[in-house]
């Protein structure tokens, strides 16, 4: 009779009991993450035993197995484990880590290191490169691993550290299809100033300029020629847009909304002409982009590096084009988003040298970048070999056959505005394309972007420009809110007005 | 007279009929008309998909996408671990739950009805709420990563299969047991003599539906199994959909669900009657 | 003697259920502490921090200010996810109630068919499923067009033609994916009425509607029960299969807004606080199921 109450309070000890045992909670690192660079040093009289979390298709995996079965080659002393996650539970699985043995070195999303670097879970490897590493490293990307845990400040700054390496880099730009443009020019239907305009690399087209393009696109294949289902270009990127014309989603630090300044409204604004006044753009974004390019759907789409060895196996002619920024915005400049995934090291690990080796190998390694940019998979993510005229910048190098011929024009969106392509390739001028990190890397939670961007939805199914205005102003404080609980997570709290 | 109403009768009956049979015929299309579609799609190249004009039927039918997918799902690993899972599942976790039943149904077991209660209360916890803590219990014991956290849990039987075994179990007269008592049958021996016996409809209808749910699983599996080696049939589909982020090779895509269908589909067609079974004992009991 | 037979007997049922508790006290009940503990302390994983005991993280879910927006919203959006389940009883039965006439013909053939789809993978469903609404390579979009019914593409699996589309979707798939088993139960049950009931009635001179209205309909109330309680505990804790097809603001689910605010953002006090909550609504619109049964299901 006295059963129940027993077997409860069996089950509430047995429960307290798991609860004392630490295996729920995680505890904070605290003190500091740096460690000097003699414990970057890999002593080989020493065994190392490491393991190594990823995700990614069968074929990335079996890549990647064989890479580290060749830095195994090279360091005998050297025992990696790899674990292959699903990617869609990759971050539940490495947080459900953190009560204990993290893998010591493990993937990263450029959007989840705010808050990891924040908290402190990550490994400082700022001791850990020699100059000439350093220097062979992209200065944005080096840019973008950096953080000071003091000051919470992204980027490279006073008392910053250096936490990530980039596994892959990847400038998300525009580009088009040659044959289609030369269709067009052939039936006058384009004048060859403004094919020219296309062609050149080195300035972006205005939003003007893009429009008109795209209107007699329209004109002449979805009307003239009858294709019910062509469009200009499948979809706009919305970071591409806001960014083109010196707008942006928060002020520096993200700490308060600017969805309603007047260059973001007017961006929202010129994406809905885009639908509704000139009908270039399909009213939704598909997940079916590239498969409209590749039916010839559309004129212009959306590509970065790794697309490249599926495009160059369905012989597809296209060349790549410096996002379109507001020509009427003196400040705007043509600015795209790069996706990038990180290397981290875990500030548990026990063994830091052969993690950092490790990690090297798989970033920086010239031989295995020489061999992933050759099949095409990734471009490169050294400077020195990306910028290299003998190269990937060469004209006539058999191993870059797979790329298209202006590829250059991601290296001038990975190196942001800094001119180092122009440099490299020996031309003259400013630089005026660039690329930033995606919106949500400057923030500690992103719930914040799928909210906006499901309201984007909304916004672009208004039947009226007029109304958007207001709907942005509707949404602000939702998005606000957003900002303030994700930086409430780190201890920042704004002050009030 | 009597004849011109059997006729309009008869008219109206026939009429009645034929409108039933498109009802019922415009369900049954619908229902079949995806898998047909999964299959025309699989047969079609992968341009065929996509191109305009639309193609209804693939041009040049061809194995390839079952060459490509068979190539890229690891089939094998993924049938084995499936497999093993199946065999705990069916064996197991009906055996355990139909002990409990046992145990709630014809023993004198104190508060039966509340411990009953308190069983069921499981289904109506979100998963969400347990997943995180679980997963922390099965990474304390260093079992991610391997079919532990997906078998083990089939040692301690159902909730929703005890109540099934319960209910069942309600229908078998007492006496039966009474007897096998008064002959001094042991409890055990009244479990598997008698009572397992008894049950043999329901326990059929429950494992064959228990396979079909364990082939089909995807989310759990997806939390725990995480390496190449250890996927399921189910989760090798969803990477290999993730994979392809165009329709190009969404014909690899349909080969692929229709490989992991087609078991099930044979298992349905020749055990249709237990599924009906398991269900018609389910609902009209409970 | 007597009583130590009994005592005995209690001892091996307790060890024969043994085995359903321990496992749920594993599998539920630590974890489910463990949960409330979380929410308890505000629990953030990440950051590895806890608060004080209090009822914070419970008051601004309800608040709202912990977000700003989305849980009413996720709570509507389930709710007409649901609307599946009333149309499903209500197709359910009228299929069945036509199968089982006398001399009808391929009353199984109906049966084995619909309920094909509840023995397939949820992937390769949605799989298909996502192919056939594709917006502009899609077939319901193309016959449609074909057919002169709508004159522009839809968006079924986005928003931007209007939520209505990947709501009506959804229904559209969780009946197509339920009718089957909703059908088998309805056909067993009406196959139980003892069909002196129907011979009575004819005899009174009942038409066949009014006989289906006062017989057949009270006496499966029962099973309408039943599939109700289950599907309403199902369709409350909807998320996988409805954010593979399609994850819109119209669709997310609560157990996804749980899902997103809570694990995506590791505040796991969070999550637990509204999957709590979850929990006990669920209880609750059980409990009152069971007490408002009385008064409307037949029982014999």
């Amino acid at each position: 009779m006295k059963k129940i109450p027993v077997f409860l309070s069996v089950i509430l000890f047995s429960g307290v009991l798991l609860l004392s045992c630490g295996c729920f909670f995680t505890q904070k690192e605290t003190g500091d993450d740096n460690i000097s660079s003699e414990e970057f040093e890999l002593d080989p009289n020493q065994e190392y035993s490491i393991e190594f979390m990823m995700w990614g298709a069968a074929d990335e995996v079996n890549n990647y197995t064989a890479l580290v079965d060749s830095f195994m080659d090279e360091h005998e002393n050297i025992t990696v484990s790899i674990t292959p996650a699903d990617s869609t539970q990759y971050m539940s699985i490495l947080t459900g880590r953190l009560s204990g043995n993290m893998p010591d070195l493990f993937y990263l999303p450029e959007y989840e290191f705010r808050p990891w670097v924040d908290a402190g879970r990550l490994l400082s490897i700022t001791n850990g490169f020699s100059e000439e590493e350093y220097a062979g490293l992209w200065p944005t990307a080096v840019d973008w691993y950096s953080y000071n845990r003091e000051t919470k400040q992204l980027g490279v700054s006073d008392g910053s550290d250096l936490y990530c390496l980039p596994k892959d880099i990847g400038p998300w730009t525009m580009m088009y299809n040659v044959d289609l443009v030369e269709e067009m020019v052939k039936n006058g239907k384009l004048t060859q100033e403004e094919a020219d305009l296309l062609a050149d690399s080195d300035h972006a087209l205005t939003w003007e300029q893009f429009t008109n393009i795209s209107v007699k696109a329209q004109k002449y294949f979805g009307e003239e020629k009858g294709n019910s289902r062509f469009y200009a270009l499948p979809y706009y990127e919305l970071s591409s847009a806001i960014w083109s014309n010196n707008a942006d989603y928060f002020d520096e630090g993200a700490i308060n909304s600017t969805i309603t300044s007047d260059e973001f409204v007017e961006t929202i604004e010129w994406l809905w002409d885009l639908m509704y006044t000139y009908g270039v753009v399909p009213r939704s974004t598909g997940d079916t982009a590239q498969n409209m390019f590749l039916a010839k759907n559309c004129l212009f789409c959306w590509v970065g590096p790794y697309l490249t060895p599926m495009y160059a196996q369905q012989k597809m002619n296209y060349r790549l084009i410096p996002v379109p920024y507001n020509g009427e915005n003196p400040d705007a400049k043509s600015t795209t988003w790069i996706g990038t995934l990180g290397l981290a090291i875990s500030r548990t690990t026990e063994q830091p040298a052969a993690a950092l080796a490790l990690m090297k190998y798989l970033s920086i390694n010239e031989n295995a970048q020489k061999d992933f940019y050759t099949r095409g998979q990734l471009m490169p993510n050294l400077k020195s070999m990306a910028l290299d005229t003998d190269t990937f910048l060469s004209s006539d190098d058999p191993s870059i056959a797979l790329w298209p011929e202006n590829r250059y024009v991601y290296c001038d969106i990975v190196d942001g505005f800094g001119g180092e392509t122009k440099e490299a390739l020996g031309k003259s001028g400013s630089d005026e394309i660039g690329g930033r990190v995606r919106p949500h890397y400057y923030t500690f939670e992103n719930s914040w972007l799928t909210a906006l961007e499901t309201e984007m939805a909304n916004i672009y199914a208004l039947r009226d420009k007029s109304l958007i205005r207001g709907r942005l102003e509707d949404y602000n404080d939702t998005m606000q809110a957003y900002l303030d609980r994700s930086n409430a997570s780190a201890g920042i709290v704004k002050n009030e007005k | 007279m009597t004849n011109a109403i059997k006729i309009r009768s008869k008219s109206r009956y026939v009429f009645a009929r034929v409108i039933i049979y498109i009802v019922l015929g415009i369900a049954a299309i619908t229902t079949i008309f995806p898998y047909v579609w999964m299959v025309l799609a699989s047969f079609k190249t992968g341009l065929e998909i996509t191109t305009y004009p639309e193609q209804i039927f693939p041009r040049s039918p061809g194995f390839d996408a079952y060459v490509d997918a068979f190539r890229k799902l690891n089939l094998g690993v993924g049938i084995k671990n499936t497999l093993i899972l199946e065999v705990f599942a069916i064996t197991f976790s009906p055996l355990v739950s139909a002990l409990g039943a046992f145990s709630f149904a014809k023993l004198e077991l104190p508060f039966k009805r509340t411990l009953l209660l308190i069983l069921l209360s499981s289904m109506m916890i979100p998963y969400a709420a347990l997943m995180l803590p679980q997963y922390q219990i099965w990474q304390s014991i260093q079992l991610v990563d391997t079919l532990g956290p997906l078998i083990i849990p089939s040692f301690f039987g159902s909730a929703l299969m005890t109540f099934f075994f319960v209910q069942y179990m309600q229908g078998v007269p007492n006496e039966l047991f009474e007897a096998a008592k008064l002959d001094g049958a042991g409890y055990v021996r009244q479990f598997f003599g008698i009572c397992l016996p008894l049950i043999k409809p329901a326990l059929t209808a429950q494992i064959v539906l228990t396979f079909v749910g364990t082939w089909n699983d995807y989310f759990v599996p997806s939390i725990y199994l995480t390496g190449m080696e250890s996927k399921t049939v189910q989760l090798q589909l969803l990477s290999l959909q993730q994979q392809q982020n165009n329709l190009m090779d969404m014909n690899i895509v349909m080969a692929g669900s229709v490989l992991s269908s087609i078991p099930m589909l044979f298992i349905y067609i020749f055990c249709q009657r237990f599924f009906v079974e398991s269900l018609a004992i389910s609902g009209i009991k409970g | 003697m007597k009583s130590k037979l009994k005592m005995r007997e209690r001892a091996v049922a307790i060890g024969f259920v043994a085995p359903l508790f321990i496992g749920f006290a594993i599998f539920t009940v630590i974890p489910f502490i463990v949960a409330v503990i979380y929410s308890l302390v505000d629990y953030m994983a990440l950051q590895g921090k806890i608060s004080p005991i209090s009822f914070d993280v419970y008051i601004s879910l309800f608040r709202g200010d912990l977000v700003a927006v989305g849980f009413g919203q996720a709570i509507i959006n389930t709710l007409i996810i649901m609307l599946s389940i009333p149309i499903n009883l209500l197709l359910g039965l009228l299929f069945s109630a036509l199968i089982t006439q006398k001399n009808f013909r391929g009353g199984t053939f109906f049966r084995v068919v619909l309920y094909l789809p509840a023995v397939t993978g949820a992937v390769a469903i949605t799989l298909v499923w996502k192919l056939m609404f594709n917006e502009t390579q899609g077939i319901v979009n193309i016959v449609l067009k074909n057919l002169g019914i709508i004159e522009e593409n839809i968006n079924w699996l986005g928003i931007s033609s209007g939520s209505t589309y990947p709501r009506a979707v959804l229904i559209l798939k969780n009946v197509w994916g339920g009718i089957g088993g909703v059908i088998i139960l309805y056909v067993a049950g009406i196959l139980n009425i003892p069909g002196t009931y129907y011979e009575a009635a004819d005899i009174d001179g009942a038409s066949k509607v009014r006989q289906f209205i006062s017989i057949t309909v009270p006496m499966l109330t029962p099973i309408t029960f039943y599939h109700l309680i289950v599907s309403i505990i199902g369709g409350l804790q909807a998320f996988m299969d409805t954010q593979l097809l399609a994850n819109t603001s119209a669709t997310q689910t609560i157990v996804y807004f749980i899902y997103d605010h809570g694990i995506n953002n590791y505040r796991y006090g969070y999550a637990s606080a509204a999957s709590v909550v979850l929990a006990t609504a669920v209880m609750i619109i059980t409990v009152i199921q069971f007490k408002l049964s009385d008064k409307w299901v037949y029982a014999e």
